[in-house]
């Protein structure tokens, strides 16, 4: 039966989840030289990406970008950041920012794969196509 | 001048005003893959079975249909220009199920499988849309097909009559006139009541531009949609364009009125089903269609009903169309249909390079349910035109043997001959059931025996234009009542009687016969 990456990865992640910290090197090892006897190193950056999956989600972890358009200081950012947490529970965020001048104004929240547009570009494409309609 | 400025002002101003921004969370997902008409998509953990997602490009938004849904990723038919799909792209789900704009717009206008219009005039603007997929009304709803809807070609309307919400399937070969029929049906419904939708699966543009302009021109455009998903239109919208059709004429059948839906030809959309299918790696079974073709059509045809009088009582009748290859009834597809449909007409390549056009195969072709909602003069006078018509068959198989036959022999062959000459048909010529009734009355009564075969055509033409100008009476009380009373039966045999006195062949024949 032909093994895929999405497995390699869980293995992985389930063979170091057990064993603690005490034996990763040795883990990783076996783990290395088990792709090389198949033949299927060329899998390791699909089972990197799964794998980073599978960790962010037995953490907890939602991954997450925010998209403005110029720096706003410290205190919105902290109150926005807040605001999500909230609204997301017991979870750990990981928020990038980006700053793109081409949104004009407001900011784009991508979470996971929910995404909150209120742009300013956004809601004046909005106001157009309604004023055409 | 200035008036006119500042109601414009005004307008704008309203607008703006009316114009509340809203804020809200939506389901995003990344182009994986793409090609060939379908994409990958990862994300989107909420999508639902085709719902209709937005592709942001570099060029303006493309628009999807959600179509296989995995655990990580989602298959996805692209509706449009998928060249402009790159990798990466972001993909927005926009909350709602695939659906068509419908209403009372739509009628006389060419449309493609997403309700844009393409024949160059103005843009539709319409209050309701309807989900291309529905589930079919169940039992309750429905009643027996008890109406008939005239396809105006005699061969069919004696033989294999239709009625308002059956499915009929138009099958044969290529070229062979299976889309005539149904365009003459469409223009045999002027004035009826009945509005018509043809769906054009695959056809070459050029064919559909004359049909559009012959529909024009016989008027039927008045009442009929045309829904066309053409040649060089990707897959996916060949594979939607007959759930569109549907869903427009549903709109009507919501409004309790008839309608009749034509869809040429449901091979190829298999066809392109098939391509889908193939590109999003489901299993190849026969035929290397996937094992839910049969779903495919089943679903779609189960929409074409006869709902009972509690549901305002429309109905949709559908025609579909297939194409065999080489008059190979027993591949996939086509036998997948006749088993779906409610009877089919067969037309068959040697009738028609012999001249019988429309070439229908009295004895293939049969409509399981149209009988009961054949108009009773109709079932009276060509109630026994059927086995005529295969007895006609045989025996001039036989006859081809030996030249010595007995005398009722001879006489069903001679019925035959004209009954097949009278099956002979014009295109784009329909003719009115009161007219076909008085031709088969003069047939099967024997009243056509005594006249020569190169001459059947033009006693026919003869006796209906005799008929218009002294039978009158007999014609609106047919058309009133739908019987052939005995007094009335009695006047048309005055009427065919007197017609024959005043032909000149006809009258030598007689003279000859009492000179010996």
């Amino acid at each position: 039966m032909k093994i895929t990456a999405k497995q390699y990865a869980n293995a992985l992640f389930e063979s170091l989840k057990e064993a603690g910290n005490k034996k990763q090197d040795e883990i990783i090892t076996n783990f290395a030289n088990v792709l090389i006897s198949y033949n299927h190193v060329s899998y390791l950056p699909n089972i990197i990406n799964n794998f980073n999956k599978i960790w962010d989600k037995d953490n907890n972890i939602i991954k997450g970008e925010i998209v403005i358009a110029r720096e706003i200081g410290e205190n919105i950012e902290k109150e926005i950041k807040n605001f999500i947490k909230k609204e997301n529970g017991n979870k750990v965020l990981e928020i990038e920012k980006r700053i793109d001048k081409n949104i004009k104004g407001g900011f784009v929240l991508r979470l996971g794969d929910r995404l909150v547009d209120a742009s300013l570009k956004t809601r004046v494409e909005d106001l157009k196509n309604k004023m055409i309609d | 001048m200035s008036n006119s400025k500042d109601y414009i002002l005004e307008q704008l101003r309203d607008k703006i005003s009316d114009y509340k921004s809203e804020l809200k969370e939506q389901s995003f997902g990344k182009v994986i893959e793409v090609g060939d008409g379908i994409a990958k998509v990862s994300g989107l953990s909420r999508a639902m079975m085709s719902e209709m997602l937005e592709f942001k490009t570099s060029e303006g938004p493309v628009f999807g249909v959600v179509l296989n849904l995995e655990e990580d990723n989602i298959g996805v038919i692209i509706l449009g220009g998928f060249e402009l799909i790159q990798e990466g792209d972001e993909v927005l789900a926009l909350n709602k199920i695939l659906e068509v704009p419908v209403g009372e717009e739509m009628v006389g206008r060419v449309v493609d499988a997403l309700g844009k219009p393409l024949d160059g005039k103005e843009e539709i603007k319409t209050k309701n849309f309807n989900p291309m997929e529905k589930i079919a009304p169940g039992v309750i709803e429905r009643e027996g097909v008890n109406e008939p809807i005239q396809t105006g070609v005699k061969a069919i309307d004696s033989m294999i009559p239709i009625g308002r919400g059956q499915r009929e399937l138009i099958i044969g070969d290529r070229q062979i006139g299976k889309t005539a029929i149904a365009i003459d049906t469409i223009i045999n419904q002027k004035g009826q009541d009945i509005k018509c939708v043809y769906v054009a699966i695959g056809q070459k543009e050029s064919k559909v531009a004359s049909i559009v302009a012959k529909l024009q021109e016989a008027g039927a455009m008045d009442y009929t949609t045309v829904v066309l998903a053409g040649a060089s239109d990707p897959a996916s919208m060949l594979y939607i364009a007959p759930y569109a059709g549907c869903a427009i004429a549903e709109y009507f059948l919501d409004k309790g009125e008839d309608v009749l839906i034509v869809y040429d030809d449901l091979s190829k959309h298999a066809v392109a089903y098939r391509e889908i299918s193939l590109l999003l790696k489901r299993p190849p079974g026969r035929e290397a269609y996937p094992g839910d073709v049969f779903y495919l059509h089943s679903r779609l045809l189960e929409r074409a009903c006869k709902l009972n009088k509690e549901n305002k009582g429309g109905s949709i009748t559908a025609l579909p169309i297939i194409e065999t290859q080489a008059g190979d009834l027993s591949a996939y597809i086509p036998t997948n249909v006749i088993s779906i449909t409610d009877g089919q007409i067969y037309l068959e390549p040697e009738l028609f390079y012999k001249g019988n056009r429309p070439a229908v195969n009295a004895g293939l072709s049969v409509s399981r349910v149209g009988s009961a909602a054949q108009i009773k003069a109709m079932k009276k006078v060509a109630g026994k035109m059927r086995l005529e018509a295969a007895q006609y068959r045989e025996l001039a198989a036989f006859a081809q043997f030996g030249s010595d036959l007995d005398k009722e022999t001879q006489s069903k062959l001679e019925r035959g001959a004209r009954l097949m000459e009278i099956f002979k048909q014009d295109q784009y010529k329909p003719f009115p059931v009161d007219k076909q009734i008085l031709v088969f009355y003069s047939l099967t009564n024997g009243y056509m025996d005594d006249v020569p075969l190169d001459k059947v055509a033009e006693f026919e033409a003869g006796v209906i234009e005799y008929m218009d100008d002294k039978g009158e009476e007999v014609v609106s009380d047919i058309n009133k009542t739908g019987e052939l009373s005995e007094k009335n039966e009695n006047k048309l045999v005055k009427i065919i009687k007197d017609y024959k006195d005043t032909l000149d062949y006809l009258i030598k024949k007689k003279e000859d016969k009492e000179d010996k």
